[in-house]
């Protein structure tokens, strides 16, 4: 499940077929923020609430999605759920963003030999299996949701680096910044001031194709039992625990599956949205 | 494209094995939960070879797990320390090689040298055969569980045959009416009728131990017809498998029990007895089997199951009643907040640690957990392998360990209360000690049975009792699905034991 | 052009022997970084989880060398791993070796077969979706493909295992050992790389159909097919092998979940039970193999595509 978001932004780039619409992007982008704040506060019920007299209950409108094996209401564990994967997910993304901009700009500024074994290095990590990275960390370090979102984004920020490193070459051929450099001004200053602002926009149509890629990942983990602790509302742990009951309650594996899919759906669209305006995305996928 | 190709040309090679077909009706084929490790004699405690009867033991337990004659006809024991056994006569290894009191001597040494936990159980000073029909066990203290012991899985006796130049175990060559054929790893074992078994011959030609580790699969596999009996199907699926005409369901009660080990060290909210006996109070035992195992087990409210008649009836038992566990908690210093019961503003939140690889304990912990919270107790649950918990157990980082241990594994109370409670047992990690419940056990194992044996085990279960040490859950019914064919096949009370040597293929 | 093909296959070489030695590091580190005491931990795993008594540790310690100075374990630990002692696995008590060659090839059969299928979809789809570009078809295809992307692969397994094994009855649930078993996992792992892959086929064709040679063939009159194969796929090789090269990890992080849904002894569920059950000894054999496997699949990668096209290579 190696992150292949990177790739995505090279689709449709040098021949746009639709007109770009990144404010479109932005938006579902926001909408799904908005979901994950607000969905787990309309949960109607306590999530672990349990009535044991309402267990394995079929869909009413007490439960529109029925109830797991404990009598918990399975609509609300659904919606706490939104305060699970996409928080772990989004945790992975921002600590992959930060290692990823400090490699990239480095490696983009500095240029030469510097440039050369930085992305040599990425293009290594980038093959490395990183649920594969993420397992070996959780069984060294203990399972724990930290060794997880330290080993995806152990793996991970070579995305990032290689997008803005790209990014930061293309920008410093630009003629103001080649004149801010002939002036003399200082790398951070040009990082900050020159390049910062344009790799917005790539940014995040990336963070939004590696988000969705951290959510699958992680949900896999935790349905795995890996990732957050059995027993929680998480999407991957509820259909874990719903395998025992699949047969005669498929409606229990059926909807988180479909909360998951949904979430990764939208993330995956915000990216195709959000990088069809970015007619300046460079195609780092043709080497140097 | 030429690698895709080439793995194409591999893959070809690699998959080429032809599809299961259906078993001859001589042939059983069994799906099983764990993988069978014929190679290995220490992985598990050996329970394969018990299960597979490859082996026999000196001594075995019968349906109702009372002491029977197996390679041993006759023992008694004529000084506190001296045990005196009777050898079958006429009975010959796997690889023809006589059976006597030299081999079985030669085998129980090389369990003890290869198996660290042998010697703690058995308490062996000297083995001595006396003559080919007669084997003299001396104990290292009076020690009247011994005949209990060598019921145990792991006292198997294995020819000669079964270890190399150097003793080291090479693979199991026994006694037992199946001998051991071929091991494909990660796939299956199979074994074959042994013609000059010992006893009456069995009826099948040939089992095949499928591993067959998820549990919907093993179900599956049983209803296409793929195996013939499945081993430990999901509560879940016993009712469906019990209205399905071709599949039959086998449901016993059994030595198993899954209960809570609390952490007794005094920087817990568990070190606090009553804590532990309020938690003790607060959880209905019959929603848990319900919830869980969908009715398929017992509730429990002693460490021996009722059905064994190894407790004794006058044993002290917490029974489910919310309001004095309240009073307990309050007595305790704390008090309900919001429905959460707090101390100095913090919420009483339990560390309570599983493992999800034998499919009920996640369940139970989880419904343990909800009716704990249901009560005000809340809960940080862990899950990780039996040896990823144990980790954080022996470092005392937890406060219940929900876990499932067969007490009366071997008929016999010492076993587990000796190697789970004596204060001086390596097992032991729930920091507790009790003089009382150690000298108990300490004389229990020495007396033979009969009254005196009781009420010394009585107080040390009482002992148990009141510091609650442990939470009985569930006693576990051991559940087993098979084809109608099928025929002959009982649960035995172990769950360590097919005797697949009286089952035979029949179809109606 | 200074490089051969010869000199820069050296080169990668080289670089790969560089790599291998840093993974054999972080390999070692995996039981010096262990929490707790190592000889401790090994020895109570072959106590059957029993405690082990000081002295039985101490003892353990000085006769299996852990009291050595690192860089001598490290050569110690480095001349068995190269003369195939990975040691002993924890759970089932097997060396190592024997444990990850046949998981192995349980895995190579199963992402195998899932990379041929995902070929067999990815590719006419990519085609099929660059040639009709703009159309209703490439919208259709490519809204099927990102569907696909988003489907997370563990679910799938179980939502394929109750239509195909339990609703339909066609082929089995879990197992190994028939071709029959491996057409479920196989087919979940394609179809979660074919969305990405046909996409990137698709644009790697638009963009190499934009060539101005390939403008110059169609105005010479040579037919669509004709300027498909021979001026429009071969520039859009290089960047589809990449590609495929990348899938190799993809797939196996793929097969990681699938394995352990449909009960397959490959490389993935044994690395899933050595985390759970701390396995160190099978977790670090796994570390060593994973990323030999993967530094050698990029070195393969690496010279195809110089192979196919000299003046990346060069460049590199």
């Amino acid at each position: 499940m190696r992150s292949d978001a990177s790739l995505r932004l090279v689709r449709r780039v040098r021949v746009p077929v639709r007109r770009p619409r990144p404010s479109a992007g932005l938006v579902l982008l926001l909408a799904m923020a908005l979901l994950v704040v607000v969905a787990p506060a309309l949960a109607p019920y306590d999530p672990s609430a349990t009535r044991f007299l309402d267990r394995l209950e079929g869909p009413s409108l007490a439960h529109p999605l029925g109830t797991d094996p404990l009598g918990r209401d399975t609509l609300s564990r659904l919606l706490t759920g939104f305060g699970h994967t996409p928080v772990a997910a989004a945790a992975v993304v921002a600590l992959s963003l930060l290692i990823g901009a400090a490699v990239g700009l480095v490696s983009g500024l500095a240029g030469g030999a510097v440039d050369r074994v930085l992305m040599r290095l990425c293009e290594g990590v980038l093959t490395v299996p990183a649920l594969a990275v993420a397992l070996i960390v959780a069984g060294v370090l203990g399972v724990s949701l930290t060794a997880v979102v330290i080993g995806l984004s152990a793996v991970h920020w070579a995305e990032y680096a290689r997008v803005i490193r790209n990014m930061t070459l293309a920008e410093r051929a630009r003629t103001h910044v080649t004149a801010a450099v002939a002036l003399g001004a200082h790398p951070v200053r040009i990082a900050l001031r020159h390049v910062a602002p344009a790799l917005f926009g790539p940014v995040l149509a990336l963070a939004a194709f590696s988000f969705a890629w951290a959510v699958l990942s992680f949900a896999g983990l935790s349905f795995l039992g890996l990732g957050s602790p059995p027993g929680s509302p998480e999407w991957g742990a509820m259909i874990a625990e719903a395998r025992t009951h699949m047969r005669s309650h498929p409606l229990l594996v059926v909807a988180p599956g479909l909360a998951i899919a949904g979430l990764v759906l939208a993330a995956n669209l915000a990216g195709d949205l959000l990088s069809d305006g970015l007619g300046r995305a460079p195609d780092h996928f043709r080497m140097p | 494209m030429i690698r895709s190709r080439a793995l194409a040309a591999l893959l070809l090679a690699t998959i080429a094995a032809p599809l299961p077909a259906k078993a001859a009706d001589d042939t059983l084929v069994v799906g099983t939960m764990w993988e069978s490790l014929p190679l290995n004699m220490g992985a598990r405690r050996s329970r394969f070879f018990n299960e597979s009867e490859i082996l026999d033991t000196l001594i075995k337990l019968d349906y109702d797990m009372n002491l029977v004659p197996g390679l041993a006809t006759a023992w008694e024991r004529t000084s506190p320390t001296t045990w005196r056994f009777t050898l079958r006569d006429g009975v010959t290894f796997h690889d023809g090689t006589p059976f006597n009191a030299a081999a079985a001597k030669l085998s129980l040494e090389r369990v003890i040298a290869l198996l660290p936990y042998a010697a703690d159980l058995l308490n062996i000073e000297t083995i001595t055969a006396e003559d080919p029909e007669t084997l003299v066990i001396e104990t290292s203290e009076p020690f009247a569980a011994l005949p209990n012991q060598l019921t145990d899985a792991i006292t198997g006796i294995y020819a000669a045959s079964s270890f190399d130049a150097d003793g080291k175990f090479v693979k199991p060559v026994g006694t037992g009416p199946f001998e051991f054929t071929e091991y494909a790893k990660q796939q299956q074992t199979v074994t074959e009728r042994f013609d000059d078994y010992w006893g009456e011959a069995p009826a099948l030609e040939k089992v095949v131990y499928r591993f067959i580790p998820d549990h919907n699969a093993r179900t599956i596999a049983l209803e296409t017809g793929e195996i013939d009996l499945a081993i430990n199907p999901l509560p879940a699926d016993v009712k469906r498998l019990e209205a399905n005409d071709d599949t039959t369901v086998y449901a016993e009660p059994s030595a198993g029990l899954y209960y809570g080990s609390f952490n007794v060290a005094e920087d817990r909210p568990t070190g606090d007895v009553r804590v532990r006996q309020a938690i003790n109070m607060m959880i209905d035992r019959g929603l848990v089997v319900d919830a869980a195992l969908e009715g398929v087990g017992l509730p429990a409210t002693h460490f021996f199951s009722p059905s064994f008649g190894l407790v004794p009836e006058t044993a002290p038992s917490y029974d489910y009643d919310p309001d004095a566990a309240a009073a307990l908690l309050e007595e305790a210093g704390y008090a309900k907040v919001d429905g959460v019961w707090q101390k100095d503003g913090a919420p009483l939140t339990l560390r309570v640690l599983s493992y999800p690889t034998r499919t009920e304990m996640p369940l139970i912990t989880d419904a343990m957990t909800a009716l704990l919270a249901e009560q005000g107790v809340m809960s940080d649950v862990g899950m990780f392998t039996f040896e990823g918990m144990m980790e954080f157990v022996k470092a005392g980082d937890y406060d219940i360990a929900v876990v499932f241990w067969t007490p009366e594994m071997t008929g016999h109370p010492d076993l587990h209360l000796k190697s789970q409670f004596h204060s001086a047992a390596g097992l032991n990690d729930t920091n507790w000690a009790s003089p009382v419940f150690d000298a108990a056990v300490d004389k229990g194992r020495t007396l033979d049975p009969g009254p005196e044996r009781d009420a010394t085990y009585l107080e040390a279960l009482t002992a148990l009792h009141d510091d609650a040490v442990v939470i009985p859950l569930v006693h576990k019914v051991y559940t087993a699905a098979a084809r109608s064919e099928v025929k002959g096949f009982r649960v035995h009370p172990s769950g360590f034991f097919y005797d697949l040597k009286s089952v035979s293929k029949q179809a109606d | 052009m200074a490089g051969s093909l010869g000199e820069l296959l050296g080169r990668r070489a080289a670089y790969a022997v560089v790599l291998l030695a840093a993974l054999s590091v972080a390999g070692f580190a995996i039981l010096v970084l262990l929490p707790g005491d190592v000889a401790e931990v090994i020895l109570t795993a072959e106590m059957d989880g029993e405690r082990p008594s000081a002295e039985a540790v101490a003892t353990f310690r000085a006769t299996h060398g852990f009291d050595d100075p690192l860089p001598i374990q490290y050569v110690r630990w480095l001349g068995g791993v190269l003369t195939g002692d990975l040691g002993t696995s924890f759970a089932t008590g097997d060396p190592v070796s024997v444990e990850l060659a046949l998981r192995l090839s349980a895995t190579f059969t199963l992402v195998g077969t899932a990379f041929v299928m995902m070929l067999l979809i990815a590719l006419p789809l990519g085609v099929a979706a660059a040639v009709w570009r703009g159309t209703l078809v490439d919208r259709i295809l490519m809204g099927v493909s990102v569907v696909g992307m988003s489907v997370p692969n563990f679910w799938q397994s179980l939502l394929f295992v109750l239509f195909f094994s339990l609703m339909l009855g066609w082929l089995p649930s879990s197992g190994f050992g028939s071709p029959a078993h491996v057409v479920l996992p196989a087919l979940v792992i394609a179809t979660s790389s074919a969305g990405l892959v046909a996409r990137f086929v698709r644009s790697s064709l638009i963009v190499a159909m934009g060539e101005p040679h390939v403008r110059t063939a169609f105005a010479k009159g040579l037919g669509r097919r004709e300027v498909l194969l021979h001026h429009v796929a071969p520039g859009a090789m290089a960047p589809i092998l990449t590609v495929l090269g990348l899938q190799a990890a993809r797939m196996f992080d793929g097969a990681i979940v699938v394995e352990t849904v449909f009960a397959w002894p490959g490389l993935g569920r044994l690395l899933v039970d050595a985390v759970m059950g701390r396995d160190y000894p099978v977790l670090q054999g796994a570390l060593l193999l994973i990323g030999t496997a993967t530094i050698l699949i990029n070195l393969l990668v690496d010279v195809a595509i110089s192979a196919i096209d000299p003046r990346i290579g060069d460049a590199v």
